[in-house]
């Protein structure tokens, strides 16, 4: 098992945002995690990567390749993060560094977590924006002389630099047009197969979430009501709440007779 | 504003201020000229709470009459400061790229003069007064507050709410006084207070250098001044009206803080629900 | 069947360039677009296609090359009669409830507000602007004595962005600009949100509707007509049945490639 979350709850000023929340993700799977906003779902994410804030309190187990993550300790836990966890998030023009250049950008978790040379660094990361997609003149360019689907690019790229063993993306496609969304979802997938490492993907949408994961849980105030295979799930939902997603995802989603032929 | 220890030590200590200053009018312990060739550089007894200066005249009674001069000094600064202030943000959100520019550009270029540099130039004309002080410190205070309050104000001024007032036909006179000062009223206050305690510290200043209120009116800078020529001797003189100016600043800074989070209501909520 | 009418809001031949010298780029090239009364059409792109400039000058707060009429009187400047009746009749709706929404107001106070701008004009007092406000809310299925003393930040993403909507209907706009109303949203609350401006076009047969967006699956649910504007030129325009279901332009295809299942 790449990741084993056990009965994880997370208390932040007297509110409870996650209640005993307990799933899996073995190797090499991808899974979902799906619920409406305000749901908690982006809140266990924060749990997995430490990046709660400071005031939270934290109980239950989250293991990473049989370590646990709860109360090591953020030296230890940034470590962790670089290079067996690599993470995605919803906006990349808030999670790419305005004043690093997309090489800069990139290279930064090779800096911080493998002695490599200058020239090593370098080749890497020439080899791994080629890998999402995007051309050597990118590279001295800043975010903000990107467009979205470019900066996610990016974002990727810094994301699977390091080779993690685990990729959590919460909610990357939201802010992009369907076109963008497309394409990056496929390129995330393909990505993260390539390389082998199992993703924990995050978002409100049944009909992204069926394109990437085979096994999904849903969350719903701060609870996972439901879990299996995501077929089954958007075939035969159980309880209202993933009824209710479902049926929203259905009446979203394009419904034209004959087109493009 | 009164729920946290800063607070209310800042709010008493401004509250005991303006009192002193209003009784100060009528009454002090001992007449201001009261002066007795016999009694000078007193230590603090029963007749003379904090003790007498070199002239023999009572320290506290000359203190709570400065405060007074102080009050007024610090009051018609930050009102200068907060006029001019809020018309250059005014203009630096205009519709009018002419006038918009031109106020950062003023801004930017008068911002470099020293207050002090200010001050002297204004007392060869107008001589060492109360009125030098205000303007020199009104000046200065105001581009500052211009300066620090732009970038929010910029920001309200180009936000989708702004925009949306437009669109119902809002004038930009009324968009400036609903919308983009209350966005910018956490950072005035605090700016203004801070000006305030400014104002204090620079009136001691000026006076000592001899262009701030004209000797004879009595001030904390005022007291400074006549005590600290010999500190050496009589530190105890001088101590108290450094004391009483560090007390009022530093409670001037404490009460900016809390009042840009007591109107602020994103980081209060007892506001947010009394709305 | 409309065409024979004068359209409400009419542009023609529409070029807007940003930047001087070699820096000049064209964001939007000859655009002409006519909405009618009643009708809702559907200005489509993706980021970068120009659309939001498009609103921007149809609302006459952003200069260009061309024309815009809004009830046959030209909108151009802030003294020009189309611009004046423009300010009285349009009601304009934002991506992100949070940003278009003063974060000190509360949601009574934001609705009220295009009322107690006119008061004097339409001779209200501050009781009918109170119980106009109210109302307003209510139609957005809002509770509104619930609603009416919150802050943006105490609102969900859909209950922020539904006080949005109530504030540009407070005034029984003719004509309502909504740029990107729903891709803030999660998708149930894009689903109610939609079914809420369905029954705004039920309740206000005249009421005529743009609504941008690069989402054909929010689309579907609401246009007349669909405008598909790609770098900043018009690529198609028909009705919502003929281009989705006969494109006739390759970015509409590649579209409805990427939200297709």
């Amino acid at each position: 098992m790449s990741l084993v979350v056990e009965g994880l709850s997370v208390e932040i000023s007297g509110r409870q945002i996650v209640r005993n929340v307990s799933f899996q993700v073995a190797d090499g799977e991808r899974v979902g995690l799906i619920g409406s906003s305000g749901s908690g779902k982006s809140m266990i994410t924060k749990a997995i990567l430490g990046l709660l804030p400071e005031q939270a309190t934290v109980n239950g187990s989250i293991r990473l390749f049989g370590e646990e993550l709860v109360g090591i300790g953020e030296e230890k836990m940034a470590d962790l993060r670089g290079s067996y966890m690599g993470a995605i998030f919803q906006n990349p023009s808030d999670s790419l560094n305005p004043v690093l250049t997309v090489a800069q950008q990139v290279s930064l978790p090779l800096r911080l977590h493998y002695r490599l040379s200058k020239g090593q660094r370098q080749q890497r990361v020439e080899s791994m924006l080629d890998e999402v997609g995007l051309d050597g003149h990118v590279a001295g360019k800043y975010p903000s002389q990107l467009s979205g689907g470019q900066q996610q690019r990016v974002a990727i790229a810094t994301a699977l630099v390091t080779s993690p063993k685990v990729i959590i993306a919460d909610e990357p496609t939201t802010a992009l047009d369907a076109i963008t969304q497309r394409s990056i979802i496929d390129l995330l997938t393909c990505l993260v197969d390539r390389s082998g490492a199992s993703l924990l993907f995050v978002t409100h949408d049944f009909a992204v979430l069926s394109r990437v994961c085979q096994r999904s849980y849903v969350i719903d105030h701060g609870d996972v009501i439901e879990g299996g295979n995501t077929q089954v799930l958007l075939q035969q939902p159980q309880e209202s709440v993933t009824k209710e997603l479902v049926k929203a995802a259905r009446t979203l989603t394009l419904h034209v007779s004959n087109h493009g032929q | 504003m009164w729920s946290t220890v800063e607070g209310r030590f800042a709010l008493s200590i401004l509250l005991v201020w303006v009192f002193m200053a209003v009784l100060s009018l009528v009454w002090t312990p001992q007449p201001l000229w009261a002066t007795d060739g016999q009694q000078v550089w007193q230590k603090p007894s029963h007749n003379h709470w904090l003790g007498t200066d070199g002239t023999g005249a009572d320290v506290f009674s000359w203190l709570m009459a400065g405060s007074a001069t102080n009050l007024l000094i610090c009051l018609l600064t930050v009102a200068c400061a907060a006029a001019l202030g809020i018309l250059l943000i005014a203009a630096t959100v205009s519709r009018s790229a002419l006038v918009a520019n031109t106020s950062i550009v003023l801004v930017d270029a008068l911002i470099s003069i020293p207050t002090v540099l200010i001050a002297l130039i204004l007392a060869v004309p107008l001589g060492a007064s109360v009125v030098v002080i205000v303007l020199a410190c009104g000046l200065g205070y105001g581009l500052n507050l211009a300066r620090v309050a732009r970038p929010q104000a910029l920001l309200a001024a180009r936000s989708d709410y702004v925009i949306a007032a437009q669109v119902s036909g809002a004038s930009a006179g009324r968009i400036l006084v609903s919308h983009i000062l209350p966005n910018i009223m956490p950072v005035v206050a605090v700016q203004l207070s801070l000006s305030a305690g400014s104002s204090v510290l620079a009136e001691s200043g000026l006076t000592y250098l001899g262009v701030g209120v004209s000797s004879g009116v009595p001030s904390w800078g005022h007291s400074l001044a006549t005590s600290v020529k010999l500190i050496n001797v009589y530190p105890l003189t001088a101590l108290w009206p450094g004391l009483l100016v560090t007390l009022v600043v530093l409670s001037l800074n404490l009460f900016g803080d809390s009042i840009g989070d007591a109107i602020d209501p994103q980081s209060n909520s007892a506001l947010r629900e009394a709305a | 069947m409309s065409q024979h009418r004068v359209p409400l809001l009419r542009a023609q031949t529409i070029s807007k360039f940003y930047g001087r010298g070699h820096q000049r780029r064209q964001v939007l090239d000859q655009v002409s677009l006519a909405l009618y009364e009643g009708s809702c059409l559907a200005i489509v792109g993706g980021s970068g296609s120009g659309k939001s400039t498009l609103v921007r000058i149809l609302l006459g707060l952003e200069a260009s090359e061309g024309t815009v009429t809004y009830r046959g009187k030209a909108v151009e400047g802030r003294h020009s009669l189309g611009y004046q009746a423009l300010r009285s009749e349009a009601g304009l709706i934002f991506q992100n409830p949070f940003t278009s929404l003063d974060p000190r107001w509360s949601a009574l106070r934001s609705v009220s507000e295009p009322l107690r701008i006119h008061a004097k004009r339409l001779a209200l007092s501050d009781e009918q602007i109170q119980q106009r406000s109210l109302a307003a809310m209510e139609a957005v299925g809002l509770d509104a004595q619930d609603f009416a003393g919150r802050f943006p930040r105490d609102c969900s993403g859909g209950q922020a962005q539904r006080i949005a909507v109530a504030r540009a209907i407070v005034t029984r706009p003719r004509l309502l600009l909504a740029d990107e109303p729903m891709s803030s949203l999660d998708v149930s609350a894009r689903q109610d949100l939609i079914a809420t401006f369905q029954k705004l076009r039920q309740d206000n047969p005249r009421t005529a509707l743009i609504l941008v967006s690069h989402d054909l699956g929010v689309v579907q649910h609401m246009a007349d007509r669909i405008l598909v504007l790609h770098n900043g030129r018009v690529q198609e325009e028909g009705t919502t049945n003929q281009v989705l279901s006969h494109p006739t332009s390759a970015y509409t295809r590649a579209l409805l490639e990427a939200v297709s299942q």
